[in-house]
C-alpha cells in the first residue's frame, strides 16, 4: 500500500539567528501530516541544496530575517536549477520587501510569503501545488 | 516491469546520488515498482559494517554521529547515514531534526545522509529502513550508521539491523530502576554516558558498570562504558576505537554471519507482516462483519479475541 508523504526542507540561509518563524512553520507542516527536515541556522546555499537532493524533498522553504535574502535566496534557486531540480516547489518567507518578493518570484521562486501570512494558508498552498 | 524502477536500479548500482535519493523515496513510500527496484539491485548488495546508535531524545546521538561520520569520511570511507525520528501518531507528520547537528557534513564528498520518519513502526524501525540499508549497500558505501530514537523500552529492532549497537545515555534521566527496566542493557555492545560534565555522570557510569558485570555475557564481549562530552569532542576518539574493536571481535568470533542471517530474517519477516496486513487486515476493515464485531464487543457479548479468531478461521 503506497504511503506518500509530502517532504519539506526548511532552511535558514546565511548569518541570521532568528528561527522562531521557521520552527513555528515546521510544526504547522508536521501537524498537517508532512515530514519536515529542518536544517538549523546559518547554512550555506550549497549545504541547503545538497540536503534537498539527498532528502529528495518536494518542497524547499527558505526563511530570512536578516536582509540578505536577495543574494542568498537567489543562489539557492540557481543551484537547484543547475543540479536539475527546478521541479522542486521553492518558497520563501521572512522580512522581505514587496519589490524583492516580486523580483524573487520572477527569478525562480514559486512564492514568497509576507509577514502575517497564516500557517494554514501556507499548508493549503503547499498541498495544492504538490498535488497538482 | 516498471520502467522507472529499472532506471533507478541502474542509477543506484552506478553510484548516482540522485537515483539513490529517488529510490529511497520509492521504497519508503511503497510506491509502484518498489519491489522490482529492491529485487533488481539485490544481487549488487555488498555487505558492509552497520553501526547503530540509539538513546533517548536529546542525549547527543546526532552530535556523536556527526563526529563519527566526519572522522570516517576523512579516512576515505564512503558513509551512508540513516537518521530516524518519530512520526506523530496524531497527524502522521514528523519533524526530522538530525541534520541540525550534522550540517557540516552536507555536501561533503562520500557522505550520504537520509532522514526518515518512523511512520508508526513498533520497535523503532520500519521495514523501509531495512530496505534503505539494501539500497545504500547496492549504491556502494563502506559503512552505514543508523541513528534511532530510543524511547528505551521497545528498541529491539536495532539489534537485528546493526552489527554494533551503541547505547547513549546521559545523567539525570531517571533512577536506577529506569536503567534496569529499559531493556537497553541487553541490546548495547557499547555504552556511552554523554554530557559527563553534568552531575550524576559518575553514579550512572558506576551503575551501568555494575549491572553489566553482573550480566552473563555468553559471547565473551564485555560491553565497555565510556564517559564523554560530545559537544567538546572529549573521548569521541575512544568511542570510535571501541566501535572498531567490536567490529574486529565480530569478525574473529565469526558472529558477522550470524548477524547477517538475523538481519535477513528480520527483513523477510517485516515484508511478510506488511503483506499480511495489506492482504488480510486491510480488506476486513470497515466490512459489515467488522462493524458487527465492534458492536458485539461494545455490548460485551463476545471478546475481541473471539472475533479475531472467527474472522480468520470463519468458525467459532
Amino acid at each position: 500500500m503506497a504511503q506518500n508523504k509530502i517532504r519539506v526542507l526548511i532552511a535558514k540561509p546565511g548569518l541570521d539567528g532568528h528561527d522562531r518563524g521557521a520552527k513555528v512553520l515546521a510544526q504547522a507542516l508536521r501537524d498537517a501530516g508532512m515530514e519536515v527536515i529542518y536544517t538549523g541556522l546559518r547554512r550555506t546555499p550549497d549545504q541547503i541544496v545538497s540536503a534537498a537532493i539527498q532528502e529528495d524533498v518536494q518542497v524547499v522553504g527558505l526563511s530570512s530575517l536578516s536582509g540578505a535574502h536577495n543574494n542568498l535566496f537567489q543562489k539557492v534557486a540557481n543551484l537547484l536549477q543547475e543540479k536539475g531540480y527546478e521541479d522542486v516547489l521553492l518558497i520563501g518567507g521572512g522580512i522581505i520587501p514587496e519589490k524583492d518578493r516580486k523580483q524573487l518570484e520572477k527569478a525562480g521562486f514559486d512564492r514568497i510569503f509576507s509577514p502575517g501570512t497564516s500557517t494554514e494558508d501556507i499548508v493549503e498552498y503547499i498541498k495544492d501545488k504538490v498535488n497538482e | 516491469m516498471s520502467k522507472q524502477a529499472s532506471h533507478l536500479a541502474r542509477g543506484i548500482i552506478q553510484g548516482k546520488e540522485k537515483a539513490l535519493a529517488k529510490g529511497l523515496t520509492m521504497v519508503e513510500n511503497r510506491n509502484d515498482g518498489y519491489r522490482e527496484l529492491l529485487d533488481e539491485i539485490y544481487s549488487e548488495v555488498k555487505n558492509c559494517p552497520i553501526w547503530g546508535l540509539t538513546g533517548a531524545p536529546g542525549v547527543g546521538k546526532s552530535t556523536i554521529t556527526n563526529y563519527l561520520v566526519d572522522s570516517l569520511a576523512k579516512s576515505g570511507e564512503r558513509i551512508g547515514v540513516i537518521a530516524v525520528d518519530p512520526t506523530s501518531p496524531f497527524s502522521g507528520g514528523a519533524i526530522l531534526g538530525d541534520r541540525v547537528r550534522m550540517m557540516d557534513l552536507a555536501g561533503k564528498e562520500g557522505i550520504f545522509i537520509r532522514s526518515m520518519a518512523s511512520r508508526g513502526a513498533l520497535g523503532g524501525l520500519s521495514p523501509a529502513i531495512m530496505d534503505a540499508v539494501s539500497l545504500y549497500q547496492a549504491f556502494g558505501v563502506d559503512r552505514i550508521l543508523v541513528e534511532t530514537v530510543g524511547v528505551g523500552q521497545s528498541e529491539t529492532d536495532i539489534v537485528a539491523l546493526a552489527d554494533t549497537v551503541t547505547v547513549i545515555m546521559m545523567p539525570g534521566t531517571g533512577d536506577d530502576v529506569q536503567t534496569i527496566k529499559a531493556g537497553l542493557l541487553e541490546i548495547g555492545n557499547i555504552f556511552v554516558v554523554n554530557k559527563a560534565d553534568l552531575q550524576g555522570a559518575e553514579t550512572l557510569t558506576g551503575l551501568l558498570q555494575s549491572m553489566l558485570s553482573s550480566k552473563n555475557s555468553p559471547d565473551d564481549w564485555a560491553p565497555p562504558v565510556l564517559k564523554l562530552i560530545a559537544s567538546t569532542g572529549q573521548n569521541l576518539d575512544k568511542l570510535l576505537g571501541e566501535m572498531h574493536r567490536h567490529q574486529d571481535f565480530l569478525k574473529k568470533s565469526n558472529q558477522r554471519e550470524e548477524k547477517e542471517k538475523m538481519r535477513n530474517e528480520m527483513a523477510l519477516k517485516m515484508h511478510l507482516q506488511a503483506r499480511f496486513q495489506d492482504l488480510f487486515l486491510g480488506p476486513l476493515l470497515g466490512t459489515s462483519e467488522w462493524e458487527q464485531a465492534v458492536k458485539s464487543i461494545g455490548r460485551r457479548e463476545r471478546s475481541p479475541a473471539y472475533w479475531a479468531e472467527k474472522m480468520i478461521t470463519g468458525s467459532d
